[in-house]
């Protein structure tokens, strides 16, 4: 067996933890209602964390908080708290990029403490610092290549955590206030307006004609699976990958590939395998903007630009639905979120191994009524498929 | 309460001195995010001659792979010309902290908005710390209250451009022609977005990437008297993207001057940022809907699927169960409650039940004015 590195997917909702849980992440990251960077996602209360916890812990799986916004003075009222009660519930660890914030973790808990990719740990001395701090991971800054991230590790002593897949901050993380002084929103405490993937007409001041119009602050997104084999030969102790405010059928997909990734490497020490191919289509299936390698080789150049709107028309596969209940033998209940009709065919996500392509012959309402097509926000019965289970996530191709 | 300010030239330097300042800070093309000269250290030497305290300011942020490089022109640089440097990446801070014993200027304007951090980074510097840079969205009654908790020299930016997006990437040179590019030069631009309504952000690009700045610059000088109660120990001017000579007069004393002439001769827009009040994280109330969040212990669950006229499928995600008879409430998307008895109770094969456990989907009565997300309650 060879070692890999954990696979940390997110889940910004209990539902959502879950489906990454259940499609092998051997870590989440969630957020709690406060605390955190995404103020607009559905995050947990306190109660849903318990659960959450509860439910990965039974699966092996570990659950980090994140405590990343730089917090003001009055946000530190109630975080005293709330790290006392997620420490009750058995979090494995937080997920922190403000000192002040490490001060009253480690008052009011043991709890591990990584270092948010806010902070910018960018170098060793830098992890250094961190480790002094009390930190015993780091995220590092989307900056850093894999072979700096493994001098990193070797030269500060520290568990090193780097981004594998998602969406890419273009400016370095933590140190970008547009929102802030435009907006009126704290980017830095879960407010990011997302300026960066604005259209911008840019004027050279150079007595041109025309203005240059460009996406030219909005990034690619990162894929890391070409190279995942330079992460585990670095020794990175977690590939993460990005977004919380994502689909069930992203958790479940970046779940999926990359555990079962992972999972290849572990028993055969390479990659040398027609599945690579696979995963790297399955990665081409959920929304996504053109990928990039961004800075996990060399350094990011043009190329890493995303140059065009924000659509998602060209989306190869649209999420149908998610198995929430089965009644064995007879029916599976799907829990409709995109409309799909008699005569489509439908693919089933199972946790492990290949997708169940199935034709719909028959659909019915649970009282029984047989219907020709489903709505969305409503639950539908189609016959059982053997080897499903709930959360199994339903696609469909886009016509 | 003193000025302080950046010499971008030997003219600067003497304008600098003339207005009796007593400390500089000097860019370096290599260690600093902006800098408008290559002469750095003839404008080190120049300053020292002239009996300047001398800031090297080494504030850009490096991966592990530039750190040794930077570090080698760090030391090419001779120590007797300058007297302070000033950090921004906690990397350089430590490696500063064990490799010179020069006293160390703190930049903490990004993060670093509370107390509690602040006084860490004020122990773990200790006695090399020389002055802490405070963030400008920090109110000034925050500033008031840390002047008198922090033991250490405490600086701001009262006047100047305001840095917005600071990325290692080359944003601006691959909208131009490769005949229009001399690499070593700063590119400059304004950028402008229909999605927003401001209009000219000032754009550079430089060798260190590509650096966004507010369409206006920060201006506190109006409430000098309000910044003379924070007994701030130095205010920073900082236009190095102006004409220093036609604003230097201004800047001799900040407790004597009157700066309503600046204030109208000025020639960029003016904000006080967050001088005033910071109230930054309000708006988040209104990113999403807390309505159908679950509050409380009395959680069933959340209303997956209504038929109307026939039942309403409910999720039952709570560790209680539900039985027939029991009296729920809704709180639906909108806000508004309803109440209703389970009358009927069936499981997902549409067969009655006592109970449906929880875990499982539970089909009751239809009940008129409820929507799919509501969330389920038992009622008192």
């Amino acid at each position: 067996m060879f070692k890999v590195p954990e696979l940390l997917s997110p889940a910004g909702s209990l539902d959502k933890l879950k489906v990454a849980v259940s499609y092998g992440a051997s870590a989440v990251y969630v957020g709690g209602l406060k605390f955190g960077l995404r103020s607009a996602a559905d995050n947990f209360t306190n109660t849903e964390l318990a659960e959450g916890v509860d439910f990965a812990h039974k699966h092996g799986s570990l659950v980090y908080v994140v405590l990343n916004g730089f917090l003001h003075d009055h946000d530190l009222d109630e975080l005293g708290s709330f790290v006392e009660f997620i420490a009750s519930i058995g979090v494995d660890a937080v997920i922190v990029s403000d000192l002040g914030v490490m001060q009253v973790v480690s008052e009011y808990s043991d709890i591990d403490i990584h270092l948010s990719t806010q902070a910018s740990c960018l170098n060793a001395h830098s992890a250094k610092l961190w480790k002094k701090m009390g930190v015993t991971r780091v995220v590092l800054g989307r900056e850093t290549s894999i072979a700096e991230a493994k001098k990193i590790k070797e030269m500060a002593g520290v568990e090193v955590e780097m981004f594998i897949h998602g969406s890419m901050c273009m400016a370095y993380s933590g140190n970008c206030v547009i929102s802030n002084f435009t907006q009126g929103r704290d980017s830095n405490r879960g407010g990011c307006a997302h300026s960066c993937r604005f259209e911008y007409s840019i004027d050279f001041e150079q007595n041109e004609i025309e203005k240059k119009r460009s996406y030219f602050m909005s990034s690619k997104d990162l894929n890391g699976l070409r190279v995942l084999e330079e992460f585990i030969k670095a020794g990175i102790d977690s590939v993460k990958v990005e977004g919380r405010m994502k689909s069930h059928l992203y958790a479940a997909t970046m779940s999926k590939v990359y555990s079962e990734a992972l999972d290849y490497y572990k028993k055969h020490g390479h990659f040398l395998s027609d599945a690579l191919k696979a995963w790297d289509e399955e990665l081409g299936r959920v929304t996504h903007r053109t990928y990039a390698q961004a800075n996990l080789i060399d350094k990011a150049d043009e190329t890493t630009i995303f140059n065009e709107r924000e659509h998602d028309s060209d989306n190869q596969f649209v999420m149908v639905g998610r198995v929430i209940d089965q009644i064995p033998n007879e029916a599976l209940i799907i829990e409709v979120r995109n409309a799909f009709n008699i005569g489509d065919k439908i693919e089933v996500l199972p946790f492990e191994g290949k997708v169940k392509n199935v034709d719909i012959d028959k659909i019915f309402q649970l009282n029984g009524e047989e219907i020709t097509r489903t709505k969305p926000t409503t639950l539908v019965k189609i016959p059982f498929i053997a080897g499903c289970d709930n959360n199994n996530i339903v696609r469909m191709r886009q016509s | 309460m003193k000025f302080i300010t950046y010499a971008c030239s030997l003219h600067d330097l003497a304008q600098i001195k003339d207005i009796n300042h007593t400390e500089v800070i000097i860019n370096h093309p290599d260690l600093s995010r902006i800098c408008f000269h290559k002469n750095s250290l003839e404008l080190m030497n120049e300053a020292k001659k002239l009996g300047l305290r001398v800031i090297l300011e080494f504030d850009i942020l490096m991966t592990e792979g530039q750190f040794d490089s930077t570090m080698d022109i760090f030391h090419s640089i001779p120590n007797d010309l300058y007297d302070v440097i000033r950090v921004q990446d906690v990397g350089v801070l430590e490696y500063i902290l064990d490799k010179s014993s020069k006293p160390i200027q703190f930049i903490a304007e990004t993060g670093n908005r509370n107390l509690l951090g602040l006084k860490k980074w004020v122990s773990y510097i200790g006695q090399r710390l020389d002055r802490l840079v405070l963030s400008i969205e920090l109110s000034s009654k925050t500033i008031l209250e840390y002047r008198k908790e922090l033991g250490c020299p405490l600086e701001l930016l009262c006047l100047g451009r305001i840095l917005l997006f600071y990325t290692p990437r080359n944003l601006l040179s691959p909208l131009k022609s490769n005949e229009q590019i001399v690499s070593s030069d700063f590119i400059k631009a304004l950028g402008e977005s229909e999605e927003s309504p401001h209009k000219g952000f000032p754009l550079v690009e430089n060798r260190h990437g590509t650096f966004m700045f507010h369409i206006k610059d920060l201006f506190l000088l109006d409430k000098i008297e309000d910044l003379k109660q924070l007994d701030l120990d130095f205010l920073r001017i900082d236009i190095r993207h102006l004409d220093f000579d036609r604003y230097r007069k201004y800047f001799s004393n900040p407790i004597a001057d009157d700066f309503n002439e600046l204030k109208s001769e000025y020639e960029v827009d003016k904000t006080r940022g967050y001088f005033h009040i910071n109230k930054s994280d309000v708006l988040f109330k209104k990113l999403k809907n807390y309505r159908i969040q679950r509050k409380d212990e009395s959680y069933i669950g959340e209303v997956v699927e209504i038929v109307k006229s026939d039942y309403m499928a409910i999720q039952l995600k709570s560790n209680l169960d539900l039985n027939l008879g029991q009296k729920l409430k809704f709180i639906t998307p909108e806000g508004k409650e309803q109440s209703c008895f389970v009358h009927t109770l069936k499981n997902s094969s549409y067969a009655d039940q006592e109970v449906v456990h929880k875990g499982h989907l539970a089909l009751i009565n239809y009940f008129g004015g409820i929507w799919p997300k509501s969330q389920v309650y038992l009622a008192e």
